[in-house]
């Protein structure tokens, strides 16, 4: 039997209560769209929904926490349902890490076109089209550090166009096996696909990008089934504000005017990709020369943060200079066997290295009021990659220190 | 390393300076003032590491001009090296300059090897430890008490290129900064602070949630009481509206009731209609006239059947009447295509003898194929076309080759005949055979020529060795004063012999058997030259002989093959020379020919080929011709078709196909109207028997005419027939519809009394009498009943009153309303009261729900603890590289620190003559102490300077020993830093500087004091004068009488200042002058400097005050009475000079010079101080 065709949109982590994080500091005239980005970003699918004409909107959990949004989250979500109802649209809800269906407050009735999935087991229904079956869905609410158990999904009969809803990691190798057509899954904010066959597993990511590790365009996925049963997945770009980190190569020869032209041409194409939008940006300079030791060791990081932040990021859209840093360079091989207190250090910081299990014992630095404190517990280097990191910037540091003219900012030997 | 020559070429003031013969160990070079020695000892550190900024300022360009820089010739474990370093090309004006290393073998090496010879040491380090000057001792003395301690301290800590202290220090800030390890307010605490304040915030904020919540359910709860009370209200208003309309249709109600029960009386009658008499009467009578029409309309009927049949017709003509109508439509057509066929036959010929005479046109025969067959297609014409485009080619090709053959035999000939021209003269035909002939005629003459000239030089040589021979063979013989010569010298040596072997002893004394000895040598030299000689003569004599003997052998060689050369040349023709030369230019004028030869046999090989590429050419066409007369018979045409027909018959064949095809078109048109014709004469002839017409001969016209009329008299007699059948089928039809019009007037009757169920017309009547009456009930009851709808309309219908109705009067109707009203008042009255609580919970709601509170606190939070993980990670690096540097810390304190102090503490108590005698540190400090001999510490503050600067040189001492430890051998220069040092200490130094070159170290001492130099003498050091440089040559030469120290005192009110401790004679500070607060920048110095010794009371007494405006940089070189070259100007009055900087004008320098002696020296501290004292 020909599978009618049709078209939903998918979405997921919408994180209503986590405003914009990651950041030392939030500009006064960008503070607002900080706090509301993840809304609008709701806002906007909301609106897709609507404007595409979707058969119905599947919501795979960490929609938000209602304690944590305040009464703001539930009573946006109650709005834009209460849109869609109008409008004729469904919404198939499973539950996340924080926002289990136990979490939604009682007094508060979602509107009969929303349809939220039980915990324990998964449920299924169907979306009828015109009274006859469109789709069957299979779905079920997680919680915290949940994993999806795909086996529990069983898939239906009649050839139907099935969708498993849920939330967590999924076995990678289970889930193809159910023969389940779509599997709309949420918990992951960066966007993914697995396919096997024709089924689809499928991550729409969080509408916003929350923090500067989240880079790039992020939105909902308009799903669009076809008379063959095949599911084909678009983005559908919401966010209102774009993470990005960018990287500028200067060398021995780089003037700081050359610099400010990498930057502005960098700049206008990142514009230029995203019209419309406020971007938040980090800057790493990679390379060599008497820039990248000035940054280091003058002002001139912090008068060129400024500079950028005033030239492009007090305007709107903005494209707001996060931070700017020279990437800090590893000492030189030479500097390792000199027979100096820098050659002393360096090899003493690569034992360290290379024998993990030697505690880093960072308590002596801590007054007495501290050591059994949560101060203590923060600044104690216990986890290997804490460890790692810290050690390779202490032989940077080192070598800044230490190493006097002839580490990293003098003139190119003749 | 080792330094084993300097060669300044151009660097402050020296030029042209070349130090050799430098010792391995001590090296003391002495110079007085203005010498050079801080210059060679800044061109060493220049050498080694370039021109930093503040050597450049100093010392380049040189002052005498030259080239900038020099060499230093170093010997390093892998073997010799020069260091070469100017300043000059693309690296002039950079501190690298133009730097050179240069193996023994002379090749050119990297900077890296540079490194390794000075063991990665850097400027800083080499200038702190191994190339001290007094700068660097006076610098000591100039820092106070505590900055010396520390400076010493990180001296033995670390002579890094950074102080391990300072970046400890630097560190510690830091981290204490982000979090404290004390009490004091830190960033990563306030950071945490303000974390809990917020988060606490945030949980607070939760509470808006719950808040809402509980709103909305009340809100819910509330809109659920809203809604009973609403329905209470509806239904108690409901009730009311139901008793206000009872009320007002009571009256109505109970007559509609009256009609009614009168209706029930009368039972069920039938409805009759109004008109149900009159249509009943209207069926009868329009039945009864129906049938009357009927009967008269048989009779007519009957009367035309009777004429019809009295009418006569021909029912063959009647049945073909179809067909001959047809056929007589056809017949214009028939007559067109008679006209067409002969049309058609008249074109046939005509195209047919057109045809025949294009065949003949293209002159094919009359027996050929059609141009238009198949064999002849487009195709197969075209398929010729290449073959004929190939004759076409081949014949051309064929013309070209002709052509070029022609060419190339016209060429052949013409240069043949240019060939057999030159040739004519000579007696050969070719032109290779004459040119080898005269080749081999030359070369036999100048072989002949030649062997003249060769048995001449022979001759000559003969005659040399001839003369040689007999010179040797003279020589045999020693000439006679040789001889005598010889003789007398062996007579006098065998008489020595005898005398001092025969005479007494008494009479040559001990002496006898030297001139006995001497003797003997004087007999045997004579003897022995003697022989040396012959043998000489003799040796050159044979060898004459053998080259006269070889010389022989080629003379007769050389004269046979003369001979053989003049049997094979011709005879005649004049002197060897002049043949020689005829035949050379015989040989250059074949030679010529030869380019000539080669072009015949170029243009005989171009012939042959194009003889060659003709034939085949022409071979070629043939061939093609062959196959286009086959092809011609392939394609069925005829073989004498040339190729040049090809195109015109490729044009006709169209032009042909087309006059063909119309030919076929318009022969098969003409056999189709034939055979149309023919058949539709059967057809005519057909009819014509079938209905007995006479027969009809001719055309067929002419037939279809007869046709015509047999029809035409039908016609008249069946128009007749049909007019009267015509007639008959009306009558009839009338008939049908008279008589359905009785049938259905006797139906209606029968269905009205059917409908009433009455059984008769008079049955019918009474009913209706019945029935007019239930009608005028009914319409009353109707009319009442629309009334009380009316009234009750439009939310109450008659069920829901009609119970009140039938049970109430009106008075009980009235007092249930009454009740009712109050009810519905206190309901009313509580809803109101619920909306408005309902309408605040919104707001409060919305208010709650606009509530962006929690979201900027959270956001907030996000940018403290971003702060937090920032902060906590940079104090993370902080801490971790505390604890590294601690560690290396007490390495270098627990190791390194203590090995350096115990050999400094070695030659402390050495140069101090054990006065003290040892230096430490304790651990948890950086300070320096010292042990006098009594074992009581002191701090540095209490040290003199004198002794501070031992110290300092102790430590330097055990630094380059420690160095050396590890591998790092340098050359230690000292310049003048034995100034402070008394004549004892100065001897103690001396002494320890010998013993510490001897252990394997190059040390290089400077001094300008005659007595360290004669000290180091007196030790045995290699101690040398430096020559003069170029200024000092220019400069008179100083009285240094002058310079004895005889110290007078020329400033008014010294103030003395007892040292505390050391018993050392010292120079002290004797006046301290205010600095000038302002100078404006045209002030005269002199007069400024005036001004300041007077303002503070300074007598300059015997001092002439000479003011001298040079630059100062921030970093002036202490004074000692001989560092400003430029002084020297002045130099026949000022024995010494003090100075004043003017630090608002800080380009300036006034010096203030005095006469007697006095040492003067100045430091640049405010306030400026200047100091006097004996040297």
């Amino acid at each position: 039997m020909a599978q009618p065709p049709f078209r939903f949109v998918h979405a997921s982590d919408f994180h209503l209560e986590r405003p914009l994080y990651g950041v030392a500091e939030a500009p006064s005239h960008l503070r607002e769209l900080f706090v509301d980005a993840p809304y609008r970003a709701a806002q906007c699918v909301f609106d897709l929904v609507v404007s595409e004409q979707v058969e119905f909107l599947v919501l795979s959990g960490d929609i938000l926490h209602c304690d944590g949004t305040g009464p703001r989250g539930p009573a946006f979500l109650l709005e834009q349902f209460g849109r869609l109802k109008d409008h004729g649209i469904p919404v198939y809800w499973a539950g996340g890490h924080v926002d289990p269906p136990g979490l939604w407050p009682d007094t508060l009735d979602l509107p009969d076109n929303v349809r939220v999935f039980a915990r324990e087991r998964p449920d299924e229904l169907f979306h009828l089209r015109d009274g006859a079956p469109l789709a069957r869905l299979v779905g079920a609410s997680g919680g915290p550090r949940c994993r999806v158990r795909a086996t529990d999904f069983l898939p239906g009969a009649g050839g139907l166009f099935s969708i498993a809803v849920a939330y967590g990691l999924i076995d990678e190798r289970a889930w193809p096996e159910q023969g389940i057509d779509y599997w709309a899954l949420g918990g992951i904010h960066r966007r993914g696909t697995s396919q096997s066959g024709t089924y689809l597993a499928h991550y729409p990511g969080t509408p916003q990008g929350r923090q500067p590790e989240e880079t790039g365009a992020h939105g909902a996925t308009l799903v669009q089934v076809d008379i063959d049963g095949r599911a084909r997945t678009k983005l559908l770009a919401c966010d209102c504000v774009r993470w990005h980190r960018e990287h500028l190569e200067v060398d021995a020869t780089t003037s700081r005017t050359d610099l400010d032209r990498q930057f502005a041409e960098r700049i206008a194409a990142l514009q230029a990709t995203a019209p419309g939008i406020d971007l938040l940006c980090s800057w790493t300079i990679d390379g060599s020369g008497p820039l990248v030791h000035q940054l280091r060791h003058s002002h001139l990081a912090t008068e060129l943060l400024a500079s950028l932040r005033n030239q492009y990021g007090a305007g709107r859209p903005a494209l707001w200079s996060i931070s700017l840093a020279a990437e800090p360079l590893s000492p030189p091989s030479e500097f390792f066997t000199q027979d100096t207190i820098l050659g002393d250090l360096l090899r003493e910081v690569r034992r360290l290295e290379d024998t993990a299990e030697e505690p880093l014992d960072v308590d002596r630095y801590l007054h007495e009021r501290h050591l059994a404190g949560s101060i203590a517990t923060a600044v104690r280097i216990l986890d290997p990659p804490t460890r790692e990191r810290t050690l390779r910037e202490v032989a940077a540091l080192s070598a800044e220190l230490l190493g006097g003219d002839s580490w990293g900012g003098e003139e190119p030997l003749a | 390393m080792r330094i084993t020559r300097i060669q300044i070429d151009g660097f402050g003031t020296w030029s042209g300076l070349a130090l050799d013969e430098l010792a391995e160990g001590l090296n003391v070079f002495y110079g007085p003032n203005e010498a050079g020695k801080t210059t060679l000892l800044q061109f060493v550190r220049s050498a080694f590491h370039g021109f930093s900024p503040e050597r450049r300022a100093r010392y380049l360009p040189p002052v005498h001009g030259g080239r900038a820089g020099g060499a230093v010739e170093v010997i390093g474990p892998d073997g010799l090296f020069t260091i070469s370093r100017h300043d000059e090309g693309a690296a002039a004006g950079t501190s690298e300059g133009r730097l050179a290393l240069i193996d023994s073998a002379g090749a050119a090496c990297d900077r890296q090897s540079l490194a390794r010879l000075l063991g990665s040491v850097d400027d800083a380090v080499y200038s702190n430890v191994f190339a001290v000057g007094l700068r660097e001792i006076q610098e000591l003395g100039t820092l106070s008490d505590t900055e010396a301690a520390d400076f010493l301290y990180k001296l033995t800590t670390g002579l890094d290129r950074v102080s391990l202290v300072d970046v400890m220090r630097e560190l510690a800030a830091s981290r204490e900064r982000l979090l404290a390890s004390g009490e004091s307010p830190s960033q990563i605490a306030q950071l945490f602070e303000e974390r809990e304040r917020l988060t606490a915030q945030s949980r607070e904020l939760h509470a808006l949630s719950r808040r809402y919540a509980l709103l909305a359910g009340q809100r819910k709860e509330s809109r659920l009481a809203i809604a009973t009370a609403e329905k209470e209200a509806d239904a108690l208003e409901h009730s009311a509206r139901l008793i206000e309309a009872a009320s007002a249709v009571h009256a109505r109600w109970h007559e509609r009731r009256a009609a009614q029960r009168e209706l029930a009386t009368l039972g069920d009658v039938p409805r009759l209609a109004h008109d149900a008499i009159e249509r009943l009467d209207l069926a009868v009578a329009r039945r009864r006239k129906a049938r009357r029409r009927l009967r008269s309309s048989r009779v007519r009927l009957v009367a035309l059947k009777k004429q019809i049949a009295q009418l006569g017709a021909n029912d063959v003509v009647w049945r073909q009447a179809p067909r001959i109508e047809a056929l007589l439509e056809q017949e214009a057509w028939i007559a067109t295509l008679e006209s067409q066929s002969r049309a058609l036959e008249a074109e046939v010929a005509t195209l047919s003898e057109k045809l025949a005479g294009e065949h003949l046109a293209l002159g094919l025969q009359p027996d050929s194929p059609a141009l238009t067959d198949a064999r002849h297609s487009r195709q197969a014409l075209r398929g010729l076309q290449p073959l004929v485009r190939e004759l076409r080619e081949s014949r051309q090709r064929a013309r070209q080759t002709d052509e070029q053959a022609g060419q190339a035999s016209q060429t052949l000939a013409k240069i043949s005949r240019d060939v057999d021209a030159a040739l004519a003269s000579r007696p050969q035909r070719d032109v290779l055979a004459a040119v080898e002939n005269g080749g081999n005629l030359v070369a036999q003459l100048r072989r002949r020529v030649h062997l003249d000239q060769r048995l001449d030089e022979m001759k000559d040589r003969e005659a040399e060795l001839r003369n040689g021979a007999r010179q040797w063979l003279d020589r045999q013989l020693l000439p006679s004063w040789v001889l005598i010569g010889l003789g007398a010298l062996f007579v006098v040596g065998v008489v020595a012999i005898l005398s001092g072997l025969l005479l007494p002893r008494t009479f040559l004394g001990p002496t006898g058997w030297v001139l006995a000895v001497l003797g003997a040598a004087g007999a045997g030299a004579a003897a022995a030259a003697k022989l040396l000689l012959e043998r000489s003569a003799t040796r050159h004599y044979e060898a004459c002989q053998q080259q006269l003997a070889s010389l022989t052998n080629q003379t007769d060689e050389a004269r046979r093959e003369r001979d053989e050369l003049d049997a094979r040349l011709p005879k005649g023709g004049g002197p060897l020379v002049t043949r020689l030369q005829t035949a050379e230019k015989e040989l250059a004028a074949l030679e010529e020919l030869l380019p000539l030869n080669a072009r015949r046999e170029t243009a005989e090989n171009e012939a042959k080929a194009a003889d060659e590429r003709r034939l085949q050419a022409h071979h070629e066409y043939h061939k093609l011709k062959k196959r286009w007369r086959q092809s011609l018979v392939v394609a069925g045409l005829a073989e004498n078709i040339a190729p040049k027909q090809l195109g015109k018959l490729t044009a006709a064949r169209k032009r042909l196909a087309a006059m063909q095809s119309r030919l076929t078109d318009k022969q098969q048109e003409f056999n189709a109207r034939r055979q149309e014709l023919r058949v539709l004469g059967q057809r005519v002839d057909q009819i014509l028997v079938e209905i007995c017409a006479p027969p009809a001969e001719g055309p067929l016209s002419d037939k279809l005419r007869v046709l015509r009329e047999q029809l035409r008299q039908h016609t008249l007699l069946g128009k007749q027939r049909e007019d009267l059948l015509d007639v008959v089928r009306r009558l009839r039809l009338r008939q049908a519809k008279l008589s359905r019009t009785a049938r259905r007037w006797r139906r209606r009757g029968s269905r009205l009394l059917a409908n009433y169920g009455a059984s008769g017309p008079e049955h019918l009547r009474r009913l209706a009498l019945q029935s007019a009456r239930v009608e005028l009930l009914v319409k009353q009851r109707d009319s009442l009943g629309q009334e009380i709808a009316s009234a009750l309309a439009p939310h109450v219908v008659e069920d829901d009153v009609r119970e009140m109705l039938d049970a109430n009067v009106k008075s009980q109707l009235e007092d249930r309303w009454e009740k009712l009203a109050g009810e519905l008042q206190t309901v009313r009255e509580k809803l109101r009261a619920a909306h408005e609580q309902t309408g605040r919970m919104d707001q409060e709601l919305t208010t709650l729900a606009a509530d962006r509170r929690p979201g900027e606190a959270l956001l907030q939070l996000g940018i403290v603890e971003q702060q937090l993980r920032e902060r906590i990670a940079r104090w993370r690096v902080l801490a971790v590289s505390g604890l590294l540097l601690e560690r290396i810390r007490r390495l270098y304190e627990s190791e390194r620190q203590p090995e350096t102090l115990r050999e400094a503490s070695l030659y402390l108590a050495r140069l101090t003559d054990g006065h003290y005698s040892r230096v430490w540190t304790p651990l948890d400090g950086n300070v320096l102490r010292v042990d006098d001999r009594q074992g009581n510490t002191l701090p540095l503050e209490v040290l003199s300077r004198g002794t501070r600067e031992q110290l300092f040189l102790s430590l330097r001492l055990a630094l380059v020993a420690a160095y050396a430890r590890r591998g790092i051998d340098l050359p230690l220069v000292l310049d003048d830093v034995l100034v402070n040092f008394d004549a004892h200490r100065a001897r103690l130094a001396a002494a320890l500087l010998r013993d510490f070159a001897a252990e394997g170290r190059q040390l290089f001492v400077f001094t300008c004091h005659e007595h360290v130099f004669r000290l180091f003498k007196s030790l045995k050091a290699n101690a040398r004068e430096l020559p003069p440089s170029a200024l000092q040559a220019e400069a008179p030469e100083p009285e240094r009488k002058r310079r004895t120290p005889k110290p007078t005192v020329v400033v008014a009110e010294p103030r003395v200042v007892e040292p505390p401790v050391v018993e050392e004679r010292i120079v002290e500070p004797v006046l301290k002058i205010e600095p000038p607060t302002e100078i404006d920048e045209d002030e005269d110095v002199e007069t400024v400097a005036q001004e300041i010794l007077a303002a503070n009371g300074t007598d300059l007494g015997g001092m002439s005050l000479v003011v001298h405006e040079a630059e100062a940089t921030t970093e002036l070189p202490p004074t000692n009475g001989h560092h400003d070259p430029k002084l020297d100007q002045y130099d026949d009055e000022p024995d010494g000079y003090a100075e004043i900087f003017l630090p608002h004008r800080s380009r300036t320098l006034a010096r203030i010079g005095r006469r007697d002696g006095l040492f003067a020296s100045s430091i640049w501290h405010d306030p400026v101080e200047l100091e006097f004292g004996d040297e």
